[in-house]
């Protein structure tokens, strides 16, 4: 057979997408931040990847930290099991010297520890800054987070914000976990209520005398990851958006507040939760490091800022879920 | 949606992303900080975004896909208690490997009439034992995976000689219509050092070859197998460019069709030493072959972890048509045309040049694997690729087994060859010697 001549042959390109939706010119690194916080996000800034420490004993809890720490990990995140339950998991540590024991020999200057915990947090942090003041730490050089249930809020305002002195600067970031999950319900509740969550603690915390620049900045968002990627990455885009909305009510000045951070808390043992943390712009995620080095230093997924934006399914779930949620957290306001 | 926000936060162009970015550099290099080059030529952007919407219209992927683990036929009776194993666990299909033939009755028991699929890489062409396997497996899906090129581009040499081959694969496709008998194995080429463009080119000419000796109403029964490497969105895109190149090849024979892909990780990125580094690249690389629209994912690694692995992207990316969320994204739409472009060129130029038998009877298409290969070597060796473990981040752990099941591995002694074979190379293979 003659061969075929292709000489004339060429691709045919459109320039125009085949959908478009109304949000998708929003960019990263300005109000509302639909495609991240930051201008060129992991382009120059790592994911943090979060140790999680969750054991029940102290001691062992003390040992497997500095291990750690020895292998580069800087940030960690504390669960402490303080409910009544001897199933839950979580750290079991209801003494100053148990929190020593927990951190002892830690370098507490040069790493960010979250706290977290199924019940009474306020606890927690009375004996963890106790216990770090007794080892010779300034608590306020600590790189703290917390992380706050819809139950906890009330009690950190009324009983924490007076023990430290009506000052946030003690932490890092306030995240707050949303009481309805995607897990449990859909997306958008879970969004709503988070919506709602801030709302009602941003709206306590200025009648305390707060600046809506000083709450803001240091609020974040923790939550769980599900399998749907599409769903996934589209709810981290559309919360951004929800989060710079929600907060036009109270007028802020710093463009930090409307910037929503993301930190989720699973602990991820795929890989593919880790790369969906990494395409939908999440701050951090708790995970063993290898996992990110090998998404950051070999793969290129991190060398564009949101990667799968302009996409006809990921467009469109974004904006179902930022209509959906809106309307739910309109509803909730005035129930 | 106009309700909400059209007042209250104001829509981005590109330019106004891009300034905003130069302020905060304070005066470092935009090019040098944010621009990722890569070897086809390519430039990624730190943002794509619609004021440069560019793409081809890549032609949707029609099947789900399936799951496929790898099997080295070392006994008949093994082989198959694998496969079945396998199957049990969730696989969907089934990829023999055989150096020597095999008792079909032996390693099919308890495996037919099950929906499965079935895949061969056999090291010889015999017509008489293919007939027999075919009469066995009549009522299977079954892909014979037969590439006299694809061998001789690896070995060196023919199954026995050009006239003899293409004699013995042109009665095959006529006795077996409705079986999948060719393959292109495109995965030789990236195992050995060849870009995503160049591995679409070549898979274009390597396939056109089969077209001028068997007609081009062969095309949808060509399987393409494919080589996954590190780059994600890259090699989402390969399968993309290639899919959208293939149908348009195909016109102009007045052929309408879609290739059939199989995909399986690189040889090529994997490392010596800390076994879950590999499984977590694997990992990666079955998934861009997801969202590229493969048919086939196919492991080829005979260890628990990729299994399971797979086994758990049937259950998190199936129930999304996963296609769909490549179409219009700016980035892959961007990168999709771009390698389409490059590619379709490469082709045109093997084309002129007499063809890609023509080309790797020069040592032509060799020689520019080489020099592709030897680009990411370097930039292995001095650091600016980065394979974690092997050249940074190393850690003392145990040797992984690699142990890999794929065709893209030399079985046989070397012998005095024809061609020039194309052999795969890890980049970390030096590195690790001198670590022993």
């Amino acid at each position: 057979m003659k061969r075929k001549d292709f000489s004339k042959l060429s691709i045919k390109t459109q320039t125009e997408k085949n959908s478009y939706f109304e949000h998708e010119d929003f960019i990263a690194g300005t109000a509302p931040f639909l495609r991240g916080i930051d201008t060129t996000m992991f382009i120059q800034k790592n994911l943090t990847t979060q140790l999680l420490i969750d054991f029940s004993i102290p001691k062992k809890c003390n040992n497997f930290l500095k291990e750690h720490i020895f292998t580069g990990y800087k940030n960690c995140v504390f669960h402490f099991n303080t409910s009544t339950n001897p199933e839950a998991l979580g750290i079991i540590a209801n003494t100053k010297e148990d929190f020593k024991i927990l951190l002892q020999e830690i370098p507490l200057n040069d790493i960010e520890i979250t706290l977290s915990a199924n019940e009474d947090i306020i606890s927690i942090l009375k004996l963890f800054f106790a216990a770090a003041h007794e080892l010779g730490f300034d608590e306020k050089n600590l790189k703290i987070s917390v992380v706050l249930n819809q139950k906890q809020q009330s009690t950190f305002i009324d009983d924490f914000l007076i023990y430290i002195d009506k000052n946030l600067s003690n932490f890092k970031s306030i995240t707050i976990l949303p009481s309805k999950t995607s897990k449990d319900y859909n997306p958008e509740t879970e969004l709503a209520y988070f919506l709602l969550e801030c709302f009602s603690f941003i709206t306590t915390l200025i009648s305390k005398g707060f600046k809506i620049d000083e709450i803001a900045p240091k609020l974040a968002l923790t939550i769980e990851l599900g399998k749907n990627p599409v769903v996934e990455i589209s709810k981290m885009r559309a919360v951004r958006i929800l989060w710079s909305k929600m907060l036009l009510q109270f007028q802020p000045k710093n463009i930090k507040s409307s910037a929503l951070k993301i930190h989720l808390n699973s602990n991820f043992s795929s890989h593919i939760k880790v790369l969906n943390a990494v395409f939908g712009g999440a701050q951090s995620v708790i995970s063993s490091k290898a996992v990110f080095q090998i998404i950051n230093e070999e793969t290129n997924i991190t060398r564009t800022v949101d990667p799968w934006a302009g996409s006809t399914s990921i467009e469109k779930k974004t904006e179902e879920i930022i209509l959906n949620s809106w309307e739910l957290f309109l509803q909730l306001q005035k129930k | 949606m106009s309700i909400l926000f059209t007042d209250e936060f104001q829509p981005g162009s590109a330019a106004a992303w891009k300034q905003k970015i130069q302020f905060e550099l304070q005066g470092s290099d935009y090019n040098k900080t944010l621009l990722t080059p890569t070897n086809e030529g390519i430039t990624i952007k730190p943002f794509y975004h619609a004021n440069y919407f560019e793409k081809v219209l890549v032609p949707p992927s029609s099947n789900k896909y399936k799951i496929c683990q790898a099997v080295y036929i070392k006994t008949d009776e093994e082989a198959n208690s694998l496969a079945l194993t396998y199957i049990e666990k969730g696989m969907n299909s089934i990829k023999f490997i055989a150096l020597k033939p095999f008792d079909s009755t032996i390693l099919f028991q308890n495996l037919l009439h099950k929906n499965i699929e079935f895949h061969f890489h056999l090291s010889f062409l015999s017509e008489k034992f293919i007939d027999a396997l075919c009469k066995t497996l009549n009522s299977e899906t079954i892909y014979l995976n037969i590439d006299s090129i694809g061998n001789l581009a690896k070995t060196g040499n023919w199954f026995t000689n050009l006239n003899d081959d293409f004699n013995t694969i042109n009665r095959l496709l006529k006795k077996h219509e409705n079986k999948n008998v060719i393959a292109v194995n495109v995965s030789i080429y990236q195992n050995a050092g060849a870009n995503t463009v160049q591995q679409v080119a070549y898979a274009l000419a390597h396939a056109n070859e089969y077209f001028q000796k068997f007609g081009a109403e062969i095309a949808s029964k060509i399987q393409f197998n494919f080589a996954i490497g590190s780059n994600f969105f890259f090699e989402i895109s390969k399968i993309r460019a290639f899919t959208y190149l293939y149908q348009l090849i195909c016109e102009q024979y007045a052929i309408a069709t879609t290739p059939i892909i199989c995909i399986e990780p690189s040889f090529r990125n994997k490392t010596l030493y800390n076994y879950t580094n590999n499984c977590q690249r694997t990992s990666l690389e079955f998934t861009s072959g997801v969202y590229g629209g493969a048919h086939t994912i196919l492991n080829n690694l005979p260890n628990k972890t990729n299994l399971n692995q797979l086994l758990s992207l049937k259950d998190e990316l199936a129930n999304n048509n996963s296609q769909d969320i490549t179409t219009d994204s700016y980035y892959i739409e961007s990168i999709t045309k771009q390698i389409a472009e490059k590619a379709l060129s490469i082709f045109k130029e093997i084309e002129n040049g007499g063809g890609f038998l023509q080309q790797l009877k020069d040592g032509t298409i060799q020689r520019k694997i080489a020099e592709n290969a030897k680009k990411e070597q370097d930039s292995f060796n001095t650091g600016e690729s980065i394979l974690v473990g092997a050249n940074k981040y190393k850690t003392q752990t145990k040797e992984d087994k690699l142990n890999y099941f794929s065709d893209v591995l030399n079985t046989q002694n070397i012998r005095k060859t024809l061609i020039i074979p194309i052999v795969a190379k890890r980049l970390s293979e030096k590195i690790e010697q001198k670590k022993i």
